[in-house]
């Protein structure tokens, strides 16, 4: 199977530790760690939708650390609005079944929680942008 | 009938499907039973709500459950939105292997894992709005 995408570091899953916001250089966007940014999703990365893929991303990594495949970003047409463009988070993982309907409810409920403590403002931005999505490997 | 029929359907397909086109098949009949089931349930807890217009009423579907902001109907917006998906790249991609999501996925592949996406989603469905919708029932579509 192809793979296109940058591969996940090792890490033991259990070890849990804080999450740490990355830190945004407003002037400078910072390079995504960990994440393949395709060329067609720059122009919509701005720095705060860079932050908030990278802290999703974490999340994510937290909940499943090694069992994350992979994770790519998209731009991504709404197929009704092709002038309506989406960054689409794609975290592939190898859990299935019961275990990745668990990851995903608490990786949605964790996002949910970070939306709070963004301005209403970016909160907007972030509804109306950015998507992700949890996607089981068939083994 | 009932917008589950089409679901059901599509489960029952997806246990005897061999070919590609009846992995499409399957992929779509479990999109359009949950778009349905969804839009129903949509407007059961929100009977005021505004119309949905016919001109891209999946878009505004998905959209209503974004708007709703708690956490169960934005996973109901989230994973009506990947398998809607799913059903245009299952529907317009006929070569026999494709790029999903920078990764490649047969017809029979991508199933699978619209199988697993539909079944969250009637989960999180029955949490947001408990009970099937119901033999006809009206989605409240503005034509």
């Amino acid at each position: 199977m192809a793979e296109n995408s940058t591969p996940v570091p090792k890490r033991n899953r259990n070890r849990r530790r804080p999450l740490v916001l990355p830190e945004v250089d407003r002037k400078r966007q910072k390079p995504l760690l960990g994440l393949h940014i395709p060329p067609d999703a720059e122009p919509l990365l701005t720095p705060f939708r860079a932050q908030a893929l990278q802290t999703i991303y974490e999340i994510a990594y937290q909940e499943l650390g090694d069992r994350i495949r992979s994770a790519v970003v998209l731009a991504e047409a709404d197929h009704e609005a092709p002038n309506q463009m989406s960054l689409v988070l794609a975290i592939w993982t190898n859990v299935d079944g019961t275990e990745w309907s668990r990851a995903f409810g608490a990786i949605s409920d964790a996002v949910l929680d970070l939306e709070t403590s963004w301005s209403e403002a970016d909160r907007d931005d972030y509804i109306n942008t950015i998507q992700f999505e949890l996607l089981p490997l068939n083994k | 009938m009932r917008p589950l029929d089409f679901y059901n359907l599509g489960l029952n397909l997806a246990g005897q499907a061999s070919t590609d086109a009846e992995y499409r098949n399957v992929i779509g009949r479990l999109y359009y039973g949950l778009h349905h089931e969804a839009c129903c349930r949509y407007f059961r807890e929100h009977p005021s709500a505004p119309a949905i217009g016919s001109g891209s009423r999946h878009r505004q579907l998905i959209q209503r459950y974004r708007g709703l902001g708690d956490g169960g109907a934005r996973r109901v917006q989230n994973l009506l939105r990947q398998l809607s998906q799913m059903r245009n790249i299952s529907d317009y991609e006929l070569t026999n292997s494709f790029r999903y999501r920078r990764r490649m996925q047969s017809p029979a592949s991508l199933m699978t894992i619209a199988v697993s996406v539909a079944a969250q989603l009637l989960a999180e469905l029955g949490s947001f709005s408990p009970g099937e919708a119901a033999d006809g029932c009206p989605c409240m579509v503005r034509r």
